[in-house]
């Protein structure tokens, strides 16, 4: 199928309108709406999601990609970003989606956004089709101290000063402090939100999901925690199909990266 | 592999280093010194050997010094492993 050009826009949600690209599929089959990841992982995979996109595009899939409230190339303060909100901005943009064309409607998220797609799927009951998720963070909690670990970090490469371990980090989250994080200010309401977040408690987001998972090697075993949620969703009768692949974790590589073989599956296997 | 080759490799990996990865050995200095080691870069490897090697890493157990050097690194590793 041929590629059509691919349509920036701004897309009406609170408490902005969104930037957008929408990748129209010359004759549309289904749609799917990409849910981003967090902070520097968004940037670090722009260039992944959009050959993803334009390739899903010319399978036959509309693909709506939304710089969240306060990311990107959206509007707002990050340290004014809360879950609620961007949650309003991913039902607007699914609403949005969905009146372009009929026919399924699956939910792609990569790494925390992976996260958000199935919490989303589940608190505002989006009933998606199909789920493809890209390396999803398992726990909230874990990923939380690894954001705060950015800016122990960058004090361990200070000269002067204290480390600042996560543990003193989160201290000063709980007392309500926002915290600026490798250029983000992170306010504690959204970090009180992703600490809570847990794919293991989560039923099944679709009768179907995508599990796709990069490593060094393709025989490495998924981590424990990984295999714990596919096979409670596989006991729940979602159908799960995992596949573990040889690439570069492109969300943090220094130089911008791409997988081939991510690529590649994801196109294969969404249909 | 020993501890030393696992790190290294990790630690080219992250920092994508390609060929210079075999350059590095135990007295190679890390933090200061490879220009692509910044803070996004040390919390990758953290990130990394606690995967690779099973175990988490307290914050309160690593500063700049577990990172002076590669030979440093894969020390701190051996010691959590034993």
């Amino acid at each position: 199928m041929k590629d059509v050009a691919p349509r920036p826009f701004f897309l009406p949600s609170q408490p902005t309108s969104l930037f957008a690209v929408y990748y129209p599929a010359l004759t549309a089959r289904g749609s799917w709406l990409f849910v981003p990841p967090f902070g520097e992982e968004m940037n670090k995979s722009r260039r992944m999601v959009a050959r993803q996109s334009r390739l899903f595009a010319k399978a036959g899939w509309n693909v709506l990609v939304v710089d969240l409230f306060a990311c990107g190339d959206s509007d707002g303060d990050f340290e004014d970003a809360r879950w609620a909100l961007w949650r309003q901005n991913l039902v607007d943009a699914w609403h949005w989606l969905a009146a372009q064309s009929t026919g399924p409607t699956g939910l792609w998220g990569l790494r925390l956004g992976g996260t958000m797609a199935v919490m989303v799927a589940e608190q505002e009951k989006l009933q998606p089709d199909k789920v493809l998720l890209w390396q999803p963070v398992i726990k909230g909690s874990n990923y939380l101290t690894q954001f705060l670990r950015l800016r122990t970090a960058a004090s361990m490469l200070g000269s002067e000063g204290d480390k600042e371990t996560p543990k003193l980090l989160r201290a000063k989250l709980d007392v309500g402090e926002s915290l600026e994080i490798a250029g983000y200010s992170l306010n504690p309401s959204l970090a009180e939100s992703i600490d809570t977040w847990d794919l293991g408690a989560m039923a099944p987001p679709a009768d179907a999901v995508c599990w796709y998972e990069l490593a060094v090697s393709a025989d490495k075993p998924f981590s424990l925690p990984s295999q714990s949620v596919i096979q409670t969703w596989q006991q729940q009768g979602c159908r799960v199909q995992c596949r573990m692949l040889a690439g570069d974790s492109f969300w943090t590589t220094t130089e911008i990266s791409e997988s081939p073989a991510l690529l590649q599956a994801s196109v294969e296997d969404i249909s | 592999m020993s501890t030393l080759m696992q790190v290294r490799d990790i630690v080219g990996e992250v920092l994508q280093l390609g060929d210079r990865t075999l350059q590095l050995s135990a007295e190679s200095p890390l933090l200061g010194s490879i220009p692509e080691f910044d803070s996004m870069a040390v919390v990758s490897v953290i990130t990394t050997i606690e995967e690779h090697f099973g175990f988490i890493v307290d914050d309160d157990e690593i500063g700049a010094e577990t990172f002076a050097t590669l030979g440093s690194l894969s020390t701190f590793v051996d010691e959590k492993l034993s």
